[in-house]
């Protein structure tokens, strides 16, 4: 179990600094994915660990979750970059539609 | 031994993500560490969650994805847009703090490994769990799922009048 955890926190580090690093929105959204996925890995884990299956229907909920945040934040990118501005998440100023 | 190799690649592959310059590339590290994953989620016995992984996330959502990499183009800034050279250090290191605060807080109390019930992981026993005990937060995830298709129409739709 603690390799488990071990992998899940390395994995959500990693996803927190690529989220911090990168300025690219896109390539933020794929480390925010990361961080979901880091989340998941340790719920698969408890549920087999501790013999619960409430740990892996939680998962099925997780990854549609991910999957409505991904679209979300696509939808916001696409949005931006139509209104021809960059997408340089330094370069935006105002959230505002 | 198992875990080591796959654990390797899932980490080795998420660094890919993040360091990579081209979208793209990052993309296809990502298919990488869902695929790594999706073995891992095989080890711990949840075969359903593995074939759920494949097709929802690497499947589905890496084809947004790419459409919406396609569709931006070749950035302008061409370097991928990796952060100024001293935003990096900092970075790394409130990461680094990061991983000390969730190793610290996670390891201390790990469960000895119990042995695995018979079905556990199958399509039934999950399906039980979400529409018995869980019922609530899988109602709840529907609602979410429309208030995630309402507000991507929304921004789709209002885009196109300027």
């Amino acid at each position: 179990m603690s390799a488990y955890v071990a992998l899940s926190a390395v994995l959500f580090a990693v996803g927190g600094v690529g989220l911090l690093v990168r300025r690219d929105p896109l390539v933020m959204i794929m480390s925010i994915e990361i961080m979901w996925n880091a989340a998941s890995l340790l719920l698969v884990a408890a549920a087999r660990f501790y013999g619960v299956m409430a740990g892996q229907a939680l998962v099925f909920i997780v990854i549609t979750l991910a999957a409505a945040d991904v679209a979300m934040g696509l939808a916001i990118v696409m949005h931006i970059a139509r209104r021809g501005e960059s997408v340089d998440v330094d370069a935006l100023k105002e959230l505002k539609g | 031994m198992t875990l080591a190799v796959l654990g390797a690649a899932a980490v080795a592959a998420a660094l890919g993500v993040i360091s990579a310059r081209n979208p793209v590339h990052c993309v296809l590290w990502l298919i990488a560490h869902l695929a790594a994953l999706a073995a891992i989620f095989l080890t711990l016995s949840a075969e359903f969650l593995a074939l759920i992984q494949i097709l929802v996330n690497a499947g589905a959502v890496i084809v947004l994805f790419l459409f919406v990499v396609s569709l931006l183009g070749p950035s302008k800034e061409a370097e991928g847009l990796l952060a100024r050279r001293g935003e990096v250090w900092p970075a790394l290191m409130a990461g680094v703090v990061f991983l000390g605060a969730l190793l610290v807080m996670g390891l201390h109390q790990a469960p000895a490994p119990g042995s695995v019930p018979s079905g556990f992981g199958s399509v039934p026993s999950v399906g039980n769990a979400l529409f018995g005990p869980q019922l609530l937060p899988f109602e709840l995830t529907a609602l979410a799922l429309l208030v995630a298709i309402v507000s991507v129409v929304t921004l789709a739709g209002r885009s196109r009048q300027p």
